[in-house]
């Protein structure tokens, strides 16, 4: 079948009018030749270093030049492909250290700028308009940024984040330099960048969930605390830079400066939250150690001290504007002070476990301060590990306190006493002479040793309420030897046939354990080694089950690891040694000094890790491995040198020319 | 060949291959300004003898390529700024853009684009500035005898469309979709 096709010549007129006309189509061409110059051409930025072409595209030309220079920089399709990884590798730094203090900077410049009724507005816009823009552009690159350093610390990818942020800071820092040599960017921008950043940064670190999946032996809170540390030492740099940037102008205000009760309410607001959050701190209750030990008062003084001396300058200020009317110094060092204020009391917080360690003073001040607590069954319990590890290490604590508190026990409520007297018993608090008034002993004894004895000796159920009962037979002579082997058989059932496989298994194997030392049958370590060994592996947990610290003993197996469990474990290895394939740097990563830990978990820590420091055949992390396990706090530290070097090395701003214009006139 | 001449030679195909593209016409026109341009202005970077106008014709559409890429970013970009528009340029805006076409030609025109890009490309090519064969098969390195397959497929769907025929190619397409 044949087909009529369109006539070419219709397809010609239907085209014509859009025909260009060629005289004019070639003068176009010849233009731009002799111009040398191409529109959308990317060289007209007149930079030679490739690597400034990739610092050109990826950083807003305003923000470097506080607004001088307009114009969105090389378009990012003309850049080679390495160019643009480079430029993409650099984009966190970018993101996180240059955008987001700019984005904060050059708010407040407007701001001010606003307020001052100056001339310098439009540049201070068309900062901003480029931030905004930049935004826009890298908006999912900058989401994924900000995602990442959330999300990596949980996950347990803290030194990965950090190995990027010191590859693509080192980038910018490249960059920044670069454009300092050229004239453009200043040591006022670098500073505010690099504060920005790490204010960020310790932010995200202060995250209580960071590093808890992974081997560290020290607090990764101190990771915020550098961070802290960077931006406290970078703040004066960058208020001394901007003064240079503006003169005396960028001290100077034609707005009247802060009334005194301002300044006041300003700095009373965090001391008052601050002193709210101590007084529940300040002082030990419920038998728990205080926070602060005893110096929240210091810092509280501290800060009022800086409040009052605050407002007496604020008054004096006023007091001088009054008689000389020229423009008042505008408090800039106040947002800075006030930032001190705050950041400090943090960052002691952070570091308490430095200031206020678990010394064999302070366990020994804790052990001998024993106060009832709400649960008398848990503070026993949680009292008996570091009370018998002072008794171990020869202290001699005064136990008169934790006695008298036991005496209360006994005379008023007995109906718990058996899940305290275990306790009571191991560290000695039961005088022979109590033992006759201790409820249920006659019952509990007939049903350990039943007049009529099968064969074979059946297991124990809830071991841990008859353990008390070990104790007093023994200590009341109530045990013949034919009665010692019979217990030592049930005890052994127990051992071999438990109740449960999953729960409780190291708690039942140390019990048994001691209580065959008590009723003078000592266990065959040899033969049941092997098992407690697998039972030790088996309840070790490498898991952050409910944002737990990995690395501990489990007391269920699969649901998280105790601090109760993991002090028993090595009670274990203290009597059967150090099993084959169990890192202890896990258990040593656990046990690490805290910020802050829950009740008495601090002195409980404490002890273990003094216990399993001293495990026979232990050795001690080397230098190595120090620094694996803490390349984040070394990276970190690292960022924070870069970001102090990055500000110190770039060139101070030039003065402004309309205050040499000014002094030149005055001349 | 000097640039009068490839200017000459290649004028009429690169608008209309950069308009098949997508771009206005205008904006087409001042990338392949632009294009011709910077292709002069780099002529030593190009791999060959540039005055070689089959040579001079694949750096050429390399360039516009570029160019192309840039400007729909370029325009992207523009989309997202809130632009404010003097009433002047409004009005310029407005004003009629020239003779009127006969009803006949304006459904082809409109047919034109509504073509597969392929057959687009050749026919805008080739029928804007009467270019030969060769010139338009140089600029897309591709072979003559292809170029002419096309064009001549392009105006039987042309001639389909005018004529409201439906083509084997939309029956088989409908026959999938059931």
């Amino acid at each position: 079948m044949s087909l009529e096709l369109v006539p070419e010549s219709d397809l010609h007129a239907a085209l014509r009018t859009y025909r260009v006309e060629k005289d004019e189509f070639e003068a176009g061409i010849r233009a731009r030749i002799e111009a040398g110059v191409v529109p959308l051409q990317d060289q007209s930025q007149g930079v030679d270093d490739p690597l400034l072409t990739v610092a050109a595209t990826f950083i807003p030309c305003p923000l470097i030049s506080a607004g001088k220079i307009s114009g969105s920089g090389a378009k990012l399709s003309s850049l080679t492909l390495s160019q643009k990884l480079l430029g993409y590798a650099a984009l966190p730094a970018i993101s996180l250290f240059l955008l987001v203090g700019a984005t904060f900077f050059s708010a407040r410049k407007i701001h001010n700028v606003q307020k001052e009724n100056q001339s310098d507005l439009s540049d201070a816009e068309e900062m901003q308009a480029a931030v905004r823009q930049w935004w826009r552009s890298h908006r999912l690159g900058a989401a994924f940024v900000f995602a990442a350093v959330l999300i990596l610390p949980m996950i347990g990818a803290t030194w990965l984040l950090f190995l990027f942020l010191l590859a693509s800071f080192g980038l910018l820092l490249y960059f920044l330099s670069s454009f300092a040599r050229i004239g453009v960017g200043n040591r006022y921008l670098v500073g505010q960048s690099c504060l920005m950043g790490l204010v960020f940064l310790a932010q995200a670190m202060s995250n209580p969930f960071v590093g808890r999946s992974e081997i560290h032996f020290v607090d990764q809170k101190l990771i915020a605390v550098a961070f802290y540390i960077g931006t406290l030492i970078l703040m004066p740099f960058v208020i001394l830079s901007m003064a240079r940037l503006g003169g005396r102008e960028a001290f100077k205000s034609k707005e009247k400066s802060p009334h005194w009760l301002v300044i006041l309410g300003t700095f009373l607001i965090p001391i008052v939250l601050f002193y709210l959050t101590l007084s529940s701190f300040r002082k030990p209750t419920d038998n728990q150690p205080a926070i602060f030990g005893g110096y929240g008062w210091w810092f509280f003084a501290i800060m009022i001290g800086v409040a009052v001396s605050a407002v007496i300058g604020a008054f004096v200020r006023r007091s001088r504007k009054a008689v000389v009317a020229h423009p008042v110094a505008l408090p800039q060092w106040i947002p800075g002070v006030l930032y001190a204020c705050i950041t400090i009391p943090l960052m002691l917080w952070f570091t308490n476990q430095i200031w206020w360690p678990a010394t064999p003073v302070r366990i020994l001040q804790h052990v001998e301060s024993f106060e009832k607590g709400r649960f008398p069954s848990i503070t026993f319990r949680d009292w008996e590990i570091p009370a018998s590890w002072t008794i171990e290490q020869g202290l001699d604590p005064d136990l008169s306190r934790a006695r008298r508190v036991l005496d209360n026990e006994i005379a008023t409520d007995q109906k718990m006493l058996t899940f305290t007297l275990g306790s009571a018993f191991r560290v000695g608090l039961v005088r022979p002479a109590q033992i006759e008034t201790l409820p249920d002993l006659e019952q509990k004894r007939q049903s350990l040793l039943p007049e009529q004895r099968f064969l074979p000796p059946q297991p124990i159920s809830s071991l841990n309420q008859y353990a008390w009962v070990f104790y007093a037979l023994v200590q009341s002579d109530q045990l013949s030897p034919e009665d010692r082997d019979f217990l030592e058989q049930r005890l052994l059932a127990t051992l071999e046939n438990p109740v449960s496989q999953t729960a409780d298994m190291l708690e039942d194997a140390l019990v048994i354990t001691q209580l065959l030392e008590v009723i003078d049958r000592p266990i065959d370590r040899d033969k049941y080694r092997k098992q407690v060994h697998h039972w030790l592996r088996e309840f070790h947990s490498k898991q952050t089950h409910s944002f737990q610290i990995a690395g501990g003993f489990e007391k269920y197996k699969g649901i998280s690891a105790s601090m109760l469990a993991t002090s028993q474990a090595i009670e274990l290895m203290q009597i059967y040694g150090i099993p084959e394939n169990l890192d202890l740097n896990w258990v040593r990563s656990y046990l690490r000094p805290l910020s802050f830990r829950h009740s008495s978990e601090k002195w409980i820590a404490a002890v273990t890790l003094d216990r399993l420091n001293h495990l026979p055949g232990m050795t001690q992390p080397t230098w190595f491995e120090w620094l694996h396990y803490e390349r984040s706090l070394v990276a970190a530290m690292l960022l924070v040198v870069l970001c102090l070097y990055a500000t110190l090395s770039s060139p101070m701003p030039k003065e402004e020319a309309k205050n040499t214009e000014v002094s030149d006139t005055e001349n | 060949m000097d640039l009068k001449q490839l200017i000459e030679l290649y004028r009429g195909p690169l608008v209309g291959l950069i308009a098949s593209w997508g771009a206005p016409w205008g904006d087409a026109t001042e990338i392949a300004q632009d294009s011709f341009a910077e292709a002069y202005m780099n002529r030593e970077s190009c791999r060959g003898d540039w005055e070689q106008p089959e040579v001079f014709g694949a750096w050429l559409r390399g360039i516009a390529r570029n160019r192309h890429r840039n400007w729909v970013r370029s325009r992207k970009r523009r989309r997202n700024h809130v632009v404010t528009v003097e009433p002047a340029v409004l009005e310029g805006i407005a004003a009629p853009s020239g003779p009127e076409l006969p009803l006949q030609l304006e459904r082809l025109r409109t047919a034109i684009f509504r073509l597969p890009t392929k057959q687009r490309q050749v026919v805008l090519m080739h029928y804007l500035e009467e270019t030969s064969i060769k010139e338009v098969a140089t600029l897309l390195s591709i072979k003559p005898k292809t170029v002419e397959g096309r064009l001549y497929q392009a105006r039987r769907a042309l001639r389909r469309m005018l004529d409201n025929k439906i083509s084997t190619t939309q029956i088989g397409r409908m026959l999938l979709c059931l």
